[in-house]
């Protein structure tokens, strides 16, 4: 799967979580909490994500992760990982 | 002698979209409680309800209205109710006008397990695929409607949920008025939401016999009656320590008291000890009390035994009894809290209403006065509101104009 794939997953899960959010007007430079996502919302994203692409990650190796990209980035080595 | 003043009120039920449109309702004498064949019980429930309809009527600041939107996404049906009677209320108290300080004011949500249909979805869910989203871990605690409207409304002062079964609602004022009272905030916020049945609770109801179930409606005091209408309705007030210049409600006085009983079966001592320690935390003798809005769930021994303790209570000197939950329902956790604000509307419509579905009403003593049809025109000065619950819970306020 390409990055740009796991991106539009995310947007997708973005705009289930928080409706309010245009989705073109988000971008890999931007984190979660810059879009209104509060600590649970952003847990909800991201294992909605993984759930939704079937890669097993746990939520803590999120913790590094500063923006939108770096979410893009482990998803997609992990996949590679697993391939 | 009056402790704490009502000054904000907000309400969503069967019956009404607000405290405008309850006061309406009222006046019109009819009941919101019908048949419902698809819970093949007795009911008055919450429908076509849309939350985004329901903020737009509200005259709030537009940051307010797309803060609950954005929290409002995703939640039942209780919680949305909920913040929508949170808000009418603030709105009504004039807090977005003129905001008070808001390190001084308390939040309390009235009722547990509040959640029940939404809780027995997802665990269909997770049976079939274990399919749960990390924010269960928040949503599944009745807290996380403390957290939406604190957020919402930034309150910072105390907070917490109180739960006291189909007493909560009253157990919530009462906590909200000792806020106020004892100076632990200038102003509390009390948000009972509506206690959202699933079908595994109510068939529990049902087998337990205490949910109505036969196509023809018998209400509380009624000969026939055959157990309770379940109700959905979430409301809100916001207390405040009494002042003299205030024109409207006022709490009187209160009395919480335990049974020491763990089942579902009343007591009439429980009961006795309740009214006559809320009218004596008022100040109060019984014959100053003339109007009494009962607990009366519409089952058999409950409404039996709560009119042997009023007969006990008032003696000698006469009182009209009604009960709301036969024109709203039996909202359970937030039955108190429905009920006094329908209590507050009679107040300020000078009128007591009747009880709904009363055919047959049971013989009382001659000093009880169970009125079954027209509404009564009355000053009324003061009431005095029942609420009782599972687990040998009694409550009592006196509520005063």
């Amino acid at each position: 799967m390409q990055k740009e794939l796991v991106f539009k997953v995310v947007i997708q899960k973005i705009a289930e979580i928080l409706p309010e959010v245009s989705p073109e007007q988000i971008t890999m430079q931007h984190s979660l909490h810059d879009i209104g996502a509060n600590s649970i919302d952003r847990a909800d994203i991201i294992m909605n994500t993984v759930a939704e692409i079937d890669v097993d990650i746990p939520m803590l190796e999120f913790g590094g992760a500063k923006n939108i990209g770096d979410i893009v980035e482990l998803i997609h080595r992990k996949l590679n990982e697993k391939s | 002698m009056k402790k704490v003043d009502i000054v904000g009120v907000g309400i969503i039920c069967s019956a009404a979209r607000n405290y405008a449109e309850l006061k309406d309702y009222l006046q019109e004498e009819k009941s919101a409680v019908y048949y419902e064949s698809s819970m093949a019980a007795a009911g008055a429930l919450i429908t076509n309800f849309n939350f985004l309809d329901e903020l737009a009527r509200l005259s709030i600041p537009p940051e307010i209205f797309d803060k609950a939107k954005k929290y409002a996404n995703r939640q039942s049906l209780a919680t949305q109710t909920a913040i929508i009677a949170a808000l009418q209320a603030w709105c009504s108290a004039g807090f977005f006008s003129q905001q008070p300080d808001l390190q001084k004011v308390s939040l309390i949500i009235a009722g547990d397990n509040f959640n029940q249909n939404e809780m027995q979805s997802l665990s269909r869910e997770w049976s079939v695929n274990k399919k749960i989203s990390p924010s269960y871990a928040a949503k599944f605690m009745d807290s996380n409607l403390l957290g939406i409207i604190s957020e919402l409304l930034s309150i910072q002062g105390e907070g917490f949920t109180i739960g006291a079964a189909s007493a909560s609602g009253n157990v919530g004022i009462i906590a909200g008025a000792r806020q106020v009272e004892h100076s632990y905030g200038d102003a509390c916020l009390v948000v009972a939401p509506m206690m959202e049945l699933s079908e595994i609770e109510l068939t529990a109801f049902k087998r337990l016999g205490v949910l109505a179930t036969k196509e023809e409606l018998r209400g509380s005091f009624d000969q026939h009656r055959s157990g309770f209408f379940y109700g959905q309705g979430s409301g809100a007030m916001v207390l405040v320590k009494h002042n003299e210049g205030h024109q409207g409600i006022s709490i009187e006085g209160y009395s919480l008291k335990l049974d020491g009983n763990s089942g579902t079966d009343p007591s009439l001592l429980g009961e006795i000890k309740v009214m006559q320690s809320a009218i004596e935390d008022a100040g109060l003798l019984p014959e100053e009390i003339k109007y009494v809005n009962a607990h009366a769930t519409g089952s058999i021994l409950g409404d039996e035994i709560e009119l042997q303790a009023l007969a006990e209570v008032f003696g000698d000197s006469s009182i009209d009894i009604n009960c709301s939950k036969s024109m709203l329902g039996h909202c359970l956790s937030a039955a108190g809290m429905i009920e006094s604000i329908a209590v507050m509307a009679q107040f300020e419509l000078n009128f007591f209403h009747p009880n709904f579905y009363l055919l047959n009403p049971v013989a009382v003593a001659n000093t009880l006065s169970v009125t079954a049809k027209g509404k009564k025109e009355a000053v009324l000065n003061r009431i005095l509101k029942n609420s009782f619950g599972f687990s040998g819970i009694n409550s009592c306020i006196i509520y005063a104009a």
